[in-house]
């Protein structure tokens, strides 16, 4: 075959390549069956009960507000976050069974300032979990709470605001995102790195080269959120 | 046209990077990534297990859906533990209710794993000193040698034999894992 038409082939063959990879980034990892089911929210926007605590030392309710408004600034798609209402009650692992009682409707925002409840939920030592609950059937989400590791320090390494703009990605339904993986999970030769600001807020890990990149939605989260939410 | 052939060597390279990736075992949430050297170096525990059986119950009173898997324990490793671990993880289903974690490991019966373990929780069980990196599947391979499935990482491997390096980051085996943890712990 002459050679002028091999970036032709490429071009035609990538979709293809692509296609098979799409379910990754904008929804939920289906972990519990072998069918992709789409997980949605009932509505938007969502209202937020948040923990009267302090995140990493600091007010948590601006870390916050601040990550609704990196979601709520995507173009052409409703607004994410609704009323933040911060309770007078800081949430710990003493009075988390009481207060953030799962399907009762009521989102919360745990701030885990020595991270105990999450070490009490099975997840020690992550940034963030996000934790849907939705009805089997409908698919619909009942229920919304993200917890946020206060216990390590926001820095570089593990950005607090990128991490509650993740956490808050898996809540809306959507899933990790493998792109820039390439960065950080290995160092195959050969495969072009994408710039570590380019990397996906949805991406699993804390961008080795500074999370804080983190705090910038990008195209594919942008993708992710008109896929399931846009016009 | 030269341009056109390099960018598009390059958005195809992309794209495989992303199949690549995407085909490694689907973990989730956000954590900071670790070797399992340094992970084997800062556990309290680590174990060859055998998993007994993994069930959901619902936690009355928070409605919290819960992931209890049983594993025998087959070698401590690293830690005292007695015959037999359960971890409790958050996720599951139960009746017409799903609570997705975004990460939720999944064991089947009869399986072999390594665990890497932290300090107990507050509730008494075992907690994973990461989620990403704390499992290490086990497998048999067609002449019946055990070998640990998931890529390890940061660890030079020592044939347990020769006391020689050897070749590793896939497919390495067993016995040959446990002697090279063994010497970083």
């Amino acid at each position: 075959m002459n050679i002028r038409y091999l970036p032709i082939l490429m071009i035609m063959l990538s979709p293809f390549v692509a296609i098979q990879n799409s379910s990754a980034y904008h929804n939920l990892n289906n972990i519990f069956e072998s069918t992709f089911v789409f997980r949605s929210l009932p509505g938007m926007p969502v209202n937020f009960e948040v923990d009267g605590g302090t995140l990493g030392g600091g007010n948590g309710l601006t870390i916050v507000q601040d990550a609704c408004d990196e979601w709520d600034g995507l173009p052409n798609v409703p607004n994410f976050c609704g009323n933040l209402n911060q309770l007078e009650t800081d949430i710990t692992s003493s009075n988390f069974d009481s207060i953030v009682p799962q399907n009762d409707g009521v989102n919360t925002i745990v701030f885990d300032e020595n991270g105990s409840i999450l070490a009490d939920l099975g997840v020690p030592g992550v940034l963030g979990l996000g934790l849907t609950t939705f009805n089997t059937a409908s698919g619909l989400i009942t229920d919304i709470t993200i917890l946020i590791n206060g216990s390590i320090p926001s820095s570089a390494s593990a950005d607090l605001l990128a991490t509650v703009i993740h956490e808050m990605g898996h809540t809306w339904g959507f899933a990790h995102v493998p792109i820039g993986g390439i960065n950080t999970t290995n160092s195959v030769d050969g495969f072009d790195r994408i710039s570590p600001s380019a990397i996906p807020t949805m991406y699993p890990f804390a961008i080795p080269q500074d999370d804080r990149f983190g705090r910038t939605l990008e195209n594919d989260d942008l993708g992710a959120a008109l896929l399931n939410y846009g016009p | 046209m030269k341009q056109l052939f390099k960018t598009t060597v390059l958005l195809t390279l992309f794209f495989t990077s992303i199949s690549i990736v995407n085909s490694e075992e689907s973990f989730a949430l956000k954590e900071i990534r670790s070797t399992t050297a340094n992970l084997a170096r800062s556990a309290d525990g680590v174990v060859l297990a055998n998993c007994v059986k993994s069930e959901a119950r619902i936690d009355e009173e928070t409605g919290l859906i819960f992931t209890y898997t049983t594993f025998k324990v087959d070698e401590k490793l690293k830690g005292e533990y007695g015959d037999e671990i359960v971890l409790r993880i958050v996720g599951g289903t139960v009746g017409d209710k799903t609570i997705s974690s975004p990460f939720l490991p999944r064991f089947t019966q009869n399986e072999d794993v390594i665990l890497i373990l932290g300090p107990n929780n507050t509730r008494g069980y075992p907690v994973l000193k990461s989620l990403s990196g704390g499992i290490l599947r086990v497998e048999t391979d067609d002449t019946g040698v055990k070998y640990v499935k998931t890529p390890v990482d940061g660890l030079e491997i020592i044939d347990s034999k020769t006391n020689q390096r050897a070749a590793g980051r896939d497919k390495v085996n067993l016995d040959n894992f446990i002697y090279s943890l063994n010497e970083v712990m």
